[in-house]
Order: structure tokens, then C-alpha cells, then sequence
């Protein structure tokens, strides 16, 4: 049999070398630098000839921040300028997360609750300290909507209270689970292709030809995933602000 | 429109995610495993890369990229203005040059007409001159015919005279006096 953990991708190390382990720099660290460095290098490029006609490069920044600008006006409304370079960097820093994810013995850090975690409960924070900022005290009419019957109240304030406290869990645990389980199932599948081989020789080569296809099929599908769960993660942070912003 | 949309990505994000969330919930996932220190220690170099991020995007790259988009909308409106101007200012020409070529028209007919008209004016001053020395000559003609039928009909009493004074010779044989004679004549004549 041939040692196999699935789970095994995604274990913290420390990165970076000696000097990682004294800062506590780890290999998830180390991605999010080359994430963070693709992001700013494709906008530099891009920006290098700042041309009328743009050329490849600077298309693809163009159509980035057109994309993420026109998500941001579309969903919040006017005043969602402010927030767009928030929401641009949090789309491309997950984006291009994902996407590194996705090559292997590269690691994903967008499979690790504590960091999407992490910034859902910026996003929730953000959303609420707009809220106050905007409504004060009145943000909590956001949990009994105008136009409800007086006595369904005690029914639905609890549970718009619910599910607005339930935004941070679901918007981190759709992407961490997303990626983690298309890594998962990747490995899962690739450990077959071993099992196959070691075990039934050469019938188990041709056998093994299934879960390859199905390995193939599933990266179409993770790159699909990968750009979906970020456009959700950054679509969501625009729905909470706007929700913020405009109380429903 | 908006809640519309909202309904479909939460429903679609629902469906997505229900199933592994559940499947993971062991204390064997690395992801779970927070007695290392690695855990929640990557979130605090995350903060650090990210507000780099962000600082470097919201202070540079994007304002840069909305000005190279807004300066290429104002020149692509400043190029349809500049096109509409021309536009105008070419239907102007048009129009001055159309002008131009009614008036000049309009000048050469007139000119065609003082033209006509003179001619007109001059043919009839000569009809009017020649029919005046027409005129006169004709009168003076008529005068001249006049005069010698007057002197022809002077004559005439004088022809009678002696036309009667002869006839009466003839008759007669005798010399007819010729005062009696010339009042026999005018008797016989009024």
C-alpha cells in the first residue's frame, strides 16, 4: 500500500527558512506575498505605457478593476466608492490565492478557516461599524423591516438577528470548505491512481486512467471554483455594505 | 433587481458549500488545529500583507488605472465633440456656399433681365422715333397734297371760265363778258 494523507497539503510550516521560523512566517505567509506581488506587478505592468489603446497587460488591469468597479457601484449605489479599494484588494488577494492553490505543491491559503475567517469577521466588522456610522443607534431597525406585520415581529427579529451573525461563519466556511474540498478530493483521487498500480499492476495502469480523467475534469472545475468563490466572497462584502448603507 | 440577484447567489452559494462544511468538522484537519501556533499566527503576517496590498493599490495602481479609463472617456467625448463641431462648421460652409450660389443666381437673372429689358426700352425708343419721322413725313406729304389740290382747285373757277367763255364763243359767237361769266359760274356753283 502506498502512504497516502490527503490532508497533508495543508500543514503550517514555517517558510521562509531559518529566518521564518524566528518571525513565525509560514508557508501560507509565503504565498500570500507571491499573491500579493502577482497582484501588484500585472497592475504596475499594466499601468507602465497607461496607453488610449491598451495592450494585453494593461487590459487585463483595465478589465479587473472595471469588473470589480462595476460590481461595487451596481450593488452598494453611488457611495460604494469608498469601499472599492477594499473590495478590489480583498477579490484579487483571494482570487489570485485560489488560483496559486491550484498548482501543485503550491499551498492554498484560502483553505485555512483561520484566514478566511479572518476576513470575514473584517468584512461583518466593516458592515456594522458602517452601519453605526451611517444610522446609529437606528442601524438596528436593519432587524425589523418597515412594512411587517406587528406580530410576526417576535418571530422575525430573531431570526434576521441570526442570520445576520451567521454572515461571518457562512462567508468563511464557503470559501475555506470550497477549496479544501476540491484539494481533497484532487489528492483522494490521485491516491487511487497509486492504489490502482501498486495493486492490481498493469490492469491497475488502465484502470487508473479513471480517476485521472476524473482529476482532469475536476480542475476545470476547481479553476471555475476558484474564481466563483472569490467573486461570491467580494459580491457578499458589497450585499453586507449595501445592506449596511441602505438597512435592506 | 438587487434582491433578485441576492436570492440567487445565496441560493447558489447554499447549494455549493452545504455539503463539505459538515464532512470536515474533525480535530484530525490541519486547518483545525489551533494548538499550532502556525494557525493564527499566519493571520497576523496576513494583516500585514494585506494592508501592504491595499495601501499600494488604493494610493497608486488603482487611482492611476481610473485616471488612464476617465482620460480616455474624456478623450473619446472631446473627439466627438471635436467631430460634431467640424460637423457643424462643414454644414455652415455648405450652407454659405449655397447661398453664395442663390445670390449669384439670382444677380446674373437680374442682370439677364436689365438686359432684356433695355433691349426692349431701345427697340421700342427707335419704333417710337421712327414712327414719329414716319409721322411727320406723312404730314408733310399730306400738307404737300393738300397745297396742290388747293392750288389745283384755285385753278379750277379760272378752267371753268374759260372753258365756259369758249363754249359760249362757240355757241354764240360773241365774247361773253367775263365778270358776268365768272358770277354766273359761282352762282351756278353754290
Amino acid at each position: 500500500m502506498v502512504e497516502m494523507d490527503p490532508l497533508s497539503q495543508f500543514h503550517l510550516q514555517s517558510g521562509l527558512g531559518t529566518l521564518g521560523r524566528i518571525i513565525d512566517f509560514t508557508n501560507s505567509n509565503q504565498m500570500m506575498v507571491i499573491a500579493a506581488l502577482i497582484v501588484t506587478t500585472v497592475m504596475g505592468v499594466g499601468l507602465r505605457r497607461a496607453a488610449i489603446v491598451p495592450g494585453r497587460m494593461q487590459g487585463l488591469a483595465e478589465l479587473s478593476y472595471e469588473f470589480v468597479h462595476n460590481m461595487v457601484i451596481d450593488t452598494i449605489g453611488e457611495e460604494g466608492k469608498r469601499f472599492f479599494p477594499f473590495v478590489f484588494t480583498l477579490f484579487s488577494f483571494i482570487l489570485v490565492g485560489n488560483l496559486l492553490g491550484l498548482f501543485p505543491y503550491f499551498f492554498a491559503f484560502t483553505s485555512h478557516i483561520a484566514i478566511t475567517g479572518a476576513l470575514a469577521f473584517f468584512v461583518f466588522l466593516l458592515s456594522l461599524i458602517v452601519g453605526f456610522w451611517h444610522h446609529g443607534f437606528r442601524f438596528f431597525k436593519f432587524f425589523a423591516p418597515s412594512g411587517v406585520p406587528a406580530w410576526l415581529l417576535p418571530l422575525l427579529i430573531p431570526i434576521e438577528v441570526v442570520s445576520f451573525l451567521s454572515r461571518p461563519i457562512s462567508l468563511s466556511v464557503r470559501l475555506f470548505a470550497n477549496i479544501t474540498a476540491g484539494h481533497v478530493m484532487w489528492e483522494v483521487f490521485a491516491g487511487f491512481m497509486l492504489m490502482l498500480v501498486s495493486s492490481l499492476g498493469a490492469l491497475g495502469v488502465v484502470a487508473a486512467l479513471i480517476p485521472l480523467g476524473l482529476n482532469i475534469a475536476l480542475t476545470a472545475l476547481e479553476f471555475l471554483v476558484a474564481f466563483l468563490q472569490a467573486y461570491v466572497f467580494a459580491i457578499l462584502t458589497c450585499l453586507y455594505l449595501h445592506d449596511s448603507i441602505h438597512l435592506h | 433587481m438587487l434582491c433578485a440577484r441576492r436570492f440567487w447567489v445565496t441560493a447558489a452559494v447554499t447549494v455549493i458549500t452545504g455539503f463539505p462544511a459538515a464532512a470536515f468538522a474533525g480535530d484530525q484537519l490541519p486547518q483545525m488545529d489551533f494548538a499550532n501556533p502556525y494557525t493564527s499566527g499566519q493571520v497576523v503576517w496576513m494583516v500585514v500583507i494585506m494592508v501592504a496590498l491595499y495601501y499600494s493599490l488604493s494610493r497608486r495602481a488603482l487611482p492611476a488605472i481610473g485616471g488612464i479609463i476617465e482620460n480616455r472617456r474624456s478623450r473619446i467625448a472631446a473627439d466627438l465633440n471635436a467631430a460634431q463641431e467640424a460637423k457643424i462648421v462643414a454644414e455652415r460652409a455648405a450652407a454659405e456656399l449655397n447661398r453664395t450660389i442663390m445670390t449669384a443666381r439670382q444677380a446674373s437673372q437680374a442682370q439677364i433681365a436689365e438686359a432684356i429689358a433695355n433691349a426692349k426700352r431701345e427697340a421700342q425708343q427707335k419704333a417710337e422715333h421712327l414712327n414719329a419721322r414716319l409721322a411727320t413725313e406723312l404730314a408733310r406729304a399730306e400738307a404737300a397734297i393738300e397745297a396742290a389740290r388747293q392750288s389745283a382747285l384755285a385753278a379750277l373757277p379760272l378752267i371753268a371760265e374759260d372753258v365756259a367763255g369758249s363754249l359760249v364763243q362757240h355757241l354764240v359767237g360773241v365774247e361773253p363778258d367775263r365778270r358776268v361769266l365768272a358770277k354766273a359760274l359761282k352762282s351756278a356753283r353754290s
